[in-house]
Formats: C-alpha cells, structure tokens, sequence
C-alpha cells in the first residue's frame, strides 16, 4: 500500500521538482557552516555592497557581511523556525481536534469555539499577538507560529474524526469492547494521519513567510540573526540602487514556500486519490 | 423448550431532535425509533427482524449490543439486565456478543490487515500472545473460507463477499452466543449472499450461535430464520414462527409487506393491493394503532386505543383491533 503511495508521488513532475528544491534547502541548512566561507555576522566595512563574484556568490550587504553565508545560516533559522512551530501547532491542534470530534457535546462546544475564536484573527495578526505578549527571539516566534497553525489543524481534525467514530468499524471496536483512548489511538488518529500530514506540509510554507514577515516587521527573529525576513527589510531599504539585498532573500523564500505548497498538494494526490479531482 | 439467551422487555429507545421554529428556545421533539418492543431469543434460534426503512429494526440491534442506551426498558441476557451491569460483567457480555454489520466496505478499517482485523476482538479482550493468536485467527479464516495466505492483505485487496466473511469471523473471534446481523447481506451482490447466508447457517451449527437478523428483504429472513418479528414505525406489529407467519399471515402490515415480494414471472400480476401513502413521521406517530393511516381496515377504535400484542395462536402474536 505504501509502495503505491510513494509510486503515485513520484509520478507527478512538479512534485518532483518541489521536493528536489526543499531538499537543496534543507541540505544547506544541515550543511550550514561547511558551506559558509565566512561568518554570517561578521562586518567588513571595507567591501560593502558587493555584487557576486568569485569571492563572495551572492555579493555582500550594507556592512559587508556575506550574502551566500547569511542566506545559509537564514535557511537554518528559518526552517527550524517553521518546522518546530508547525508540528507542535499540528499536534496540539490535532488533540483538541480529536478530543472536540470524539467527545463532542459540552467540551466540542468549549473546544470549538475557542478554535472560533483564533480563527476570528488574521493569522499574521494572531502570530503578531502572541509575539507581543512572549516579547521576540527564536523561540517566541516558533510559538507563535505554533498558536497560528493550530485553529486550522483543529477544525479540520475534528471534522474528519466526527465522521470516523461514527464509521462502523469504530461500532464494531466499541462492540468487542474497546477502551475509547484504545479506538482513538488505533483507529481514528491513524485514519486521520494522512490529511493531517498533507495540511502540515501546506502550513510549513505559511508558517515561512509568517516566520519571515514577523521578522520583516521586526518582530521575530532579532538582529544580528541572519532570518531571512529580516535579511529581505534590509535589502528594501536598498532596494533602488542594490536590488540584489532584496532580491536573493525574496527568492529564497519564494522558492521554498511555493515548493511547500507542491509537496503538499502532491502527498495529498498521493495519499489520497479520491480527493484529486475536487 | 430452549434455553432462553436474551429478553427485551418494553424497549424505548427515542433520538432528541431539535426541530425548527421555537425561536431562541426551539421544543425538543423525540424521534421514536423505538416504541415499546419486547420478543425473546433462545439459544441457538435466527431470529428475524424485518420492516422498512426507519422502522426502527437497527436502532434495537444497536440497542441490544449497547452501542445505544435505552430511553425505557430492559434487555436482558441470560436473565441480567445488561445496562445495570458493574463493569467487569459488561465485558464479559460484550464477549458473548457480537455484531455483523450492512456495509462489509466501512466496517473494516481500511489501514489494518486481515490477520488485525480478526485478531482485535482477541488483543482488545487481553490475548496478547502472538502465536497463540494467529493460530485462531488461522482457524476463523478457515471457518470463514479465507485462504490462509491473504493473513497480510488489506481489506480493499477484497471482494464485498469476501470482506464480510471476515466481518464474520471477527464476530467469531470471541466465541460469541448471539450474533446482532444488521442487514449483513444487503449491500451484497444476490449470488454472493446466497454463499454468506449458507455460511452464516453452517457457523451456527457449529458454534451453537443464535442470531439476531435485521433485514428487509424477506426471501432472505424467510431462507434463514426460525422465528420473525415485523416491525413498523418503532413497534412490533406481528411476531411468529417462519412457517405461520409467511403462510397465514394476519397483520394488514404483513399482508402487505408479503404481497410486494417480487414474483419472478411477467405473467402473474399480484393480487394484493399495495399500500398507499407514505410511513408517518416517527416525530409525530399517529395516536392509537401506528398503521392506521393506512390501513384499509382502519376503525375508530384504531385511532383511539393502542392494540397490544395479542397471542392468536401458540406462538403468533399479533397487535390488531381487527382481528379476533
């Protein structure tokens, strides 16, 4: 069965290519310091605003630092950032999803409608929120995006779950007996794990630009690490006589956000066939 | 005499339902899915329950295995009632009994093999020995007729047919005394129900099972059953052995029921009438007999007073003013 998943993956070319760009990222971010030739933070008032050459790829920026190293180490924060704050956001949205589903009555209504009630903000501005009370820094801002995803995972959770324990496999567990942590463990969290994995991949692109728009406002990750939010308001400062300070972080996440977004659309066609043509 | 196995005595079971109107505080109405029925089943006996759709047959099986409480009522098993039951007993009942569901499609979990689906009545029950497992689960498959090679396969590696034989035999696992059959064969196709209700007939006897079995479809109950209940809206209306009940049946309701069984000739046309009119809202079932509004036989007395069960002869019992 999961041959067959993995064979129905592969057959689609966009996917393949997505995939092949988030692994180029991911390998730069592992990789990190092996590929740097310079310190990411380190100044060197004497070759500010360089463009690409041999000695520095990506050209450097306002104090010199290299570009190609900065945008390593920002892929590195970046995704950590995104990665950490999504699955964490996944998982406990999948609780309160699973719980509000299986349990329904009084503690859906509680659990549903404080999902309503994150779900009432903006994301960005809900991210902005959290932030503003937990002050910034790496970890703030991986529990913002955290706070942000979980409305979305829990709603949707919940809706799968409400028509899996009623699925007459569910009955014929509870008839033989079955404990309720029992059925949700073996059957509903399994039978759900497949959309909750493709949402997951398709949050990891938003919770990147969140991560870099939090950073772009100043918010998220603090200065002098190199987010790539905060490396894209840096180069728009510049953006008319040095466009490449902008351009080279703007890329990066474009590329990785839109790959997200393939990837996810891809597991799902492969996970799930029958959703393809809806 | 046989052993008696389970008694329902007066079974209620009524869904709340919020209907429109009423503004901010809407009425709750009760959906009467079941109305008050009582029947027996002894060890080792099919027994039949048939009705149209929303009769309220399903909602007594699920009844019966506890997937539903009871609004009023009691069933018994083996002379305990089951809702009172402290916890450990419960278990033990739940191992006496077991259900076969409609749609042999959903009621296998798409993500566990054979060899889990048969198994988990075994894991959940505290049989954690591996080997000691897979040798049942080895014998059930043989009972079932599943090839002892397709223990790794996934069930929409499977034929409907085939995946109820392994609803079946996770029914089994447990050595269960009755068997709750809600309607196991009718999401099959006719050649293949013929083989499921054969097996169905052989595990009894092997087993000593007693059966509950929900259908509507009555060539079906009339091939396995030894007794058989009619319901319509939510009660019983007529209940006897197979042989009185399809030969000399006294209920208008069955009379009409048994008349719309297809003939398979063109050339006969059916001389019972067919009914008219549509089943009342079982929100709102009409006052005295439920059938009245359609019924042709229809009196005053039948839109006053309830009639109850009555025994016209050993055995057939019949709820009908009308009949004397």
């Amino acid at each position: 069965m999961d041959s067959q998943v993995f064979k129905r993956f592969i057959k689609n070319k966009a996917t393949i290519g997505g995939s092949a760009i988030l692994f180029l990222f991911l390998a730069m971010a592992v990789l990190g310091p092996v590929l740097c030739a310079y310190d990411p933070n380190r100044i060197d008032l004497t070759s500010v605003y360089q463009p690409p050459s041999a000695e520095h790829i990506l050209g450097t920026d306002n104090l010199g630092r290299d570009t190609f190293s900065r945008l390593v180490i920002g892929a590195r924060i970046s995704l950590l950032v995104s990665f950490v704050g999504t699955i964490v956001g996944s998982f406990l949205g999948m609780i309160l999803g699973v719980t509000a589903g299986y349990f329904g009555g009084k503690i859906d209504s509680v659990i549903s409608r404080f999902v309503d009630l994150l779900l009432a903000f903006p994301g960005l501005l809900l991210a902005i929120v959290v932030v503003a009370i937990l002050g910034n820094g790496i970890p703030n801002t991986m529990a913002a995006i955290a706070f942000y995803s979980i409305p979305y995972i829990a709603r949707m959770v919940r809706g799968i779950v409400i028509t899996l324990k009623d699925s007459e496999y569910v009955q014929a567990c509870r008839v033989m007996g079955a404990s309720d942590s029992r059925i949700i463990i073996t059957h509903i969290i399994p039978n759900s794990m497949s959309q909750i994995i493709v949402n997951t991949t398709l949050n990891l692109g938003t919770a990147i630009l969140t991560a870099s728009s939090l950073s772009f406002l100043g918010l998220g990750v603090t200065p002098p690490n190199p987010e790539w939010g905060a490396m894209l308001s840096q180069g728009r400062e510049v953006i008319r006589y040095f466009p490449l300070a902008a351009i080279v972080p703007g890329v990066a996440i474009t590329l990785v956000v839109m790959s997200f977004s393939i990837v996810g659309d891809g597991l799902r066609d492969a996970l799930d066939p029958k959703l393809k043509n809806n | 005499m046989r052993k008696i196995l389970l008694e329902v005595n007066d079974l209620k079971v009524y869904y709340p339902v919020k209907t429109k109107g009423g503004g901010l505080f809407p009425k709750k109405q009760h959906v009467k899915a079941v109305d008050g029925i009582s029947f027996a089943v002894s060890e080792g006996e099919t027994f039949g329950i048939v009705g149209e759709s929303g009769c309220g047959k399903s909602t007594a099986g699920k009844a019966i295995v506890k997937l539903l409480e009871p609004t009023e009522g009691c069933i018994r098993f083996e002379g305990r009632d089951i809702f009172k039951m402290p916890k450990k007993e419960e278990r033990d009942y739940k191992k006496k009994i077991q259900m076969v569901f409609q749609d042999p499609y959903s009621s296998l979990d798409p993500r566990f093999t054979v060899e889990r689906i048969i198994g988990e009545p075994l894991v959940v029950n505290g049989m954690t020995d591996r080997k000691e497992r897979r040798n049942i689960i080895l014998r059930l498959m043989e009972d079932v007729g599943i090839r002892p090679e397709f223990l790794n396969r996934y069930p929409h590696e499977f034929s409907g047919g085939q995946r109820q034989r392994i609803g079946v035999a996770r029914a089994l696992a447990l050595h269960p005394r009755l068997l709750v059959c809600d309607e196991p064969v009718s999401a099959l196709d006719v050649s293949i129900q013929a083989q499921i209700l054969n097996l169905m007939k052989d595990l009894q006897q092997k087993y000593n099972l007693a059966y509950i079995f929900i259908s509507h479809n009555l060539s079906v109950v009339k091939h396995l059953c030894d007794r058989v209940a009619v319901m319509y809206l939510g009660n019983i209306v007529e209940l006897a052995g197979k042989g009185r009940l399809f030969g000399n049946p006294r209920h208008p309701y069955t009379n009409a029921l048994l008349g719309a069984i297809p003939v398979p000739d063109p050339e006969i046309r059916s001389l019972k009438e067919p009914l008219e009119g549509d089943v009342p809202s079982p929100l709102n079932p009409p006052t005295g007999c439920c059938f009245h509004t359609r019924c042709k036989f229809a009196e005053k007395e039948c839109l006053e007073t309830k009639p109850l069960l009555r025994e016209i002869e050993p055995g057939h019992v019949v709820a009908c003013h009308m009949i004397k």
